[in-house]
């Protein structure tokens, strides 16, 4: 456990304090920029409580934080994105630049190295995600939630607003510890981690499981959509994912392991680079 | 200490691979189709060992198959009986220093020994590192970042993480790369310090006249293959396919040259400027004739120097082979 702890707190100072996490930190914000921006709309297009028809040019609130907010920005671009920049720098940068052989060249089982990499670095994940997204959405559902009675803040369906940002929440949580243990096997495994991630998140899941329905089963931001939806005991009105929460669920455990499995026989089996 | 083939007997600082704190059993390594090592065996015992060989001649693949971070593609690694792949419980009596520079920049000197110190669960690392980095002698920059660190600082620093759990076997790949010449002294006294007290120092470094100064064994790769291991004077004397050459003072240079070319050892002469230089294929041979060729000359030997013995010139033959 000792071990575990100094490998931690190396991690956590190489991840927090670096400029591109702040860079990152600023990214993060943007969410909540683009809520706020949402909320200005909405308000100045007259919509208000008591006159739910003037939103019709305007999506539902919870139809917007869940699908476009949360689905779309959140876990569709800034988990990943952040899950990739803090995975990447947590092994593979230190892989890169030789300084792994510090680690790997002492004698602890490779284990206790890459396990608290991968909490660092799932908690940092989460620590740039998770309160930008309950933020960005108490912001984009009004800060006032008494000015916004349930019947009029929802065109469609039953909003359950804590239920969304509660459902969300977790998916973030359970879907940054699959990204982390994807993007650190990678890590190990290629110097081009980063460039593979990028395709991965983009390319892949952005556009390949959008247009043939099956490979969502190879998607880890289909799982986790799917567990927003079975924790966030939403309307399929605001927000359908596209997996079943039990699936989701299940397809997250396993191939979080075979990630994680992977990435420890990676390790224990990693060779320094070609020399003269 | 010897070139290869027939294997040699076991030259002073060499021993036989069974015994060694490393052994080296017939290994090889390859990439794809390119050979980096090819059937190489040799052991290390106690004392500083150099390893030496031109750019891609293997000598990195070997020092991180010694070190556990590359597995032969045939063959064995055993430091300290144990084979070095995929055993991290060898670097409790291992320690590596990189040759790459990269420290964690955000550490300081004093925190990335206590971290080595640490990882190797001591039961005093403050202690530890503070011990280590005193024998590096980096105690006045110890609370800077390493990030500011010039690259000899670098250098001690690592050699500080590498020797805090007092390793049995030391492994250093370009130890003095970037370290200036107080440093260089420094370092070469403290790992002489280190091999007297009976541990095994294994070094690769591209200057010669270091291994020279600090080795007591080399080991020669050259393009995969072990070109000579054991004590380098050894090795120059045991070729005989290539002359030796000295240069002799006497009372009379020129009666002693035309005395010694009538000697079988001899093969050659040559007097210039009042110099007399002598070619010999049989060094033996040679150092017992000359004193009595000397003697029934009547010709006073002041000095017999070798005019090549330098280990830049056993290595540079080693390489032409």
């Amino acid at each position: 456990m000792t071990l575990m702890l100094v490998v931690a707190r190396l991690t956590s100072r190489q991840l927090l304090g670096k400029k591109r996490t702040l860079l990152f930190g600023l990214l993060a914000l943007m969410p909540v920029v683009l809520a706020f921006v949402f909320r200005l709309a909405a308000n100045d297009l007259g919509y208000t409580a008591s006159d739910a028809d003037s939103r019709v040019f305007l999506p539902d609130d919870a139809q917007w934080v869940a699908s476009a907010l949360l689905a779309t920005i959140i876990v569709g671009s800034l988990l990943p994105l952040a899950a990739l920049i803090f995975s990447t720098a947590a092994l593979g940068s230190e892989i890169e630049d030789g300084t792994a052989v510090y680690l790997l060249s002492k004698p602890v089982p490779r284990w206790q190295i890459l396990l608290p990499k991968l909490v660092v670095a799932w908690l940092v994940t989460c620590l740039f995600v998770v309160p930008p997204a309950v933020i960005a959405s108490i912001v984009a559902f009004g800060a006032d939630p008494e000015a916004f009675p349930a019947s009029a803040r929802n065109r469609v369906g039953d909003a359950n607003e804590l239920g969304i940002i509660l459902g969300f929440s977790i998916a973030i949580i359970a879907g940054a510890a699959l990204y982390t243990t994807m993007f650190t096997f990678l890590s190990i495994a290629t110097t081009r981690a980063f460039i593979i991630g990028l395709v991965y998140v983009f390319l892949w899941e952005g556009i390949v499981t959008r247009l043939f329905t099956g490979t969502r089963i190879f998607s880890v931001r289909q799982y986790s959509l799917g567990i927003a939806e079975l924790f966030g005991n939403m309307d399929t009105a605001i927000f359908d994912a596209r997996l079943g929460g039990i699936a989701a669920v299940l397809l997250m455990l396993a191939a979080g392991a075979l990630c994680y499995w992977f990435g420890l026989r990676r390790l224990q089996r990693w060779e320094i680079g070609e020399a003269g | 200490m010897t070139t290869s083939p027939p294997p040699p007997p076991p030259p002073p600082g060499a021993v036989a691979a069974s015994d060694a704190a490393i052994a080296v059993i017939n290994v090889s390594r390859w990439y794809g189709n390119v050979v980096a090592v090819n059937d190489i065996s040799f052991g290390i015992g106690p004392g500083v060992t150099g390893l030496l060989g031109p750019n891609g001649a293997g000598k990195s693949t070997m020092l991180h198959m010694l070190s556990g971070f590359l597995r032969p593609s045939n063959g064995e690694v055993r430091v300290l009986g144990k084979s070095t792949w995929q055993h991290p419980d060898m670097y409790r009596q291992v320690g590596l220093v990189p040759e790459r520079e990269a420290v964690y920049p955000f550490l300081t000197g004093y925190e990335f020994v206590l971290l080595a110190a640490r990882l190797q669960k001591l039961p005093d690392p403050e202690a530890a590192a503070a011990r280590a980095i005193r024998l590096v002698d980096l105690e006045s920059a110890q609370h800077r970042a390493t990030g500011g660190y010039s690259k000899g600082m670098k250098q001690r620093v690592k050699v500080a993480a590498a020797i805090v759990h007092e390793p049995q076997v030391l492994l250093l790949d370009e130890p003095f790369n970037g370290a200036d010449p107080r440093q260089r002294l420094h370092m070469m006294d403290m790992l002489r310090r280190m091999a007297a007290d009976g541990k095994t120092i294994v070094f690769s470094s591209h200057i010669l006249e270091e291994v020279e100064r600090l080795a007591e064994n080399v080991l020669v790769i050259v393009a995969g293959r072990l070109a000579a291991s054991g004590d380098f004077r050894a090795i120059r004397q045991l070729m005989t396919d290539r002359p030796h050459t000295f240069t002799v003072q006497s009372s009379d240079n020129r009666r002693l040259a035309s005395a010694l070319v009538a000697d079988p050892s001899v093969f050659g002469v040559e007097l210039e400027d009042g110099r007399l230089s002598v070619r010999t294929s049989e060094f033996a041979a040679f150092t017992v004739a000359l004193p009595k060729v000397a003697q029934a000359a009547e010709v006073s030997v002041f000095e017999l120097r070798p005019t090549d013995e330098s280990l830049e010139s056993v290595f540079s033959y080693l390489v032409k082979r």
